[in-house]
């Protein structure tokens, strides 16, 4: 299985960091490429595009640190930060335009109305993605 | 191209999204408020991200959505009641600057324009417009609705029957927000008529008039 291009979806969640290194730890001997992306999902009562300055800053310091750590490892690493009315579709985007072979997504343990949840976006992913796809929950507090 | 519009659509049945495939074209933002959640899902398969599952005529809805950005809303549900409701919502609380409704019930047209919706789309009067374009004999033809009004252009054709055969424009007691703006004859010019105009069999009457009156002046020129 070669993996040359790993796509990680950075959600701010605590769990990005573990996703990071997990597609290091992938994408280690063959030296993949990893696009690390932050999807800021926007409120419809705003434009798209609005500037959102704090969620901006919150996203910029999560693609730094993951972006450092990757290099830090020697991988070469492209980070970007999209805004899009829906984090799923957006990923799906991301990973077609740059012909990755793997997805890797961090999501927080969540439940409600007493049911474990998975959001909307990771099943959009496991549903849509054009390629592998590989979650990593953060553990149950 | 003409400045970038934010669109909302409630209904997301044939109508809603063929409307919405031709705007997101044209390069307008569109969002479609749909109830039922397979409507959903086709219509985000086929257009992207571009769909809100929920009930057009609830005012949390309707602010999820953005509507206090919107620039159009455009109510093409199956139910008038739905219809109105959501224009209503759109114009009173958010101040959309411009509704648009479906109307399904021909009736329901004229309620809707009086209860300030911008425009109406009846699909029954349309296609009766044109019925009645297609056939020559008939002696009432809608030409025009005014957009976001009462007043409508409608052509008479006096026949050998009509009361007003005879008589002139000054005789002929029209309602007071009816006017007649040209007389069309066989041969002639068409020309602007005054009080002493008489009316012929044959003449062709364009009549400005509102939808309220059409009738008291289909009986006073026709039968």
């Amino acid at each position: 299985m070669d993996i040359d291009r790993i796509l990680v979806a950075a959600r701010g969640n605590g769990v990005d960091q573990v996703a990071v290194e997990l597609a290091c730890k992938i994408g280690g001997k063959s030296k993949a490429k990893i696009y690390i992306v932050y999807v800021l999902e926007v409120n419809r009562s705003l434009p798209v595009d609005a500037i959102i300055r704090p969620d901006i800053e919150a996203a910029e310091k999560v693609l730094l640190e993951a972006e450092e750590y990757a290099q830090a490892h020697d991988f070469e690493v492209e980070t970007e930060i999209i805004q899009a009315r829906d984090v799923g579709p957006a990923i799906i985007e991301v990973a077609r335009q740059n012909n990755v072979d793997l997805i890797v997504m961090g999501m927080s343990y969540k439940k409600r109305f007493g049911s474990f949840t998975m959001g909307n976006a990771v099943p959009h992913v496991l549903e849509e993605a054009p390629c592998r796809v590989l979650i990593c929950r953060e553990p149950k507090a | 191209m003409a400045k970038s519009l934010y669109i909302v659509i409630v209904g997301g049945g044939n109508i809603g999204y063929y409307l919405s495939k031709a705007l997101l074209n044209q390069g307008h933002e569109v969002l479609i408020i749909e109830k039922d959640v397979r409507k959903c899902e086709r219509l985000e398969d086929e257009l992207g991200s571009c769909c809100m599952r929920g009930d057009g005529c609830e005012t949390a809805v309707l602010s999820e959505a953005g509507l206090n950005r919107a620039d159009v809303l455009i109510a093409t549900a199956s139910q008038d009641e739905d219809n109105l409701v959501s224009c209503q919502v759109a114009k009173h609380r958010f101040k959309v600057p411009r509704t648009i409704a479906l109307v399904n019930n021909p009736i329901n047209d004229r309620i809707f324009k009086k209860l300030g919706v911008d425009a109406t789309i009846s699909v029954t009067n349309t296609i009766l417009e044109h019925v009645e374009q297609e056939i020559p004999a008939h002696p009432l033809i809608h030409l025009l609705t005014m957009s976001g009004q009462m007043e409508e252009v409608v052509e008479l054709l006096i026949t050998r029957d009509s009361p007003s055969v005879g008589k002139s424009i000054g005789q002929v007691r029209l309602p007071a927000d009816t006017t007649i703006a040209l007389v069309m004859r066989e041969n002639e010019r068409p020309r602007i008529p005054d009080a002493s105009t008489v009316l012929r069999e044959n003449d062709r009457v364009i009549a400005l008039t509102t939808m309220d009156s059409e009738k008291i002046l289909e009986k006073l020129l026709l039968s």
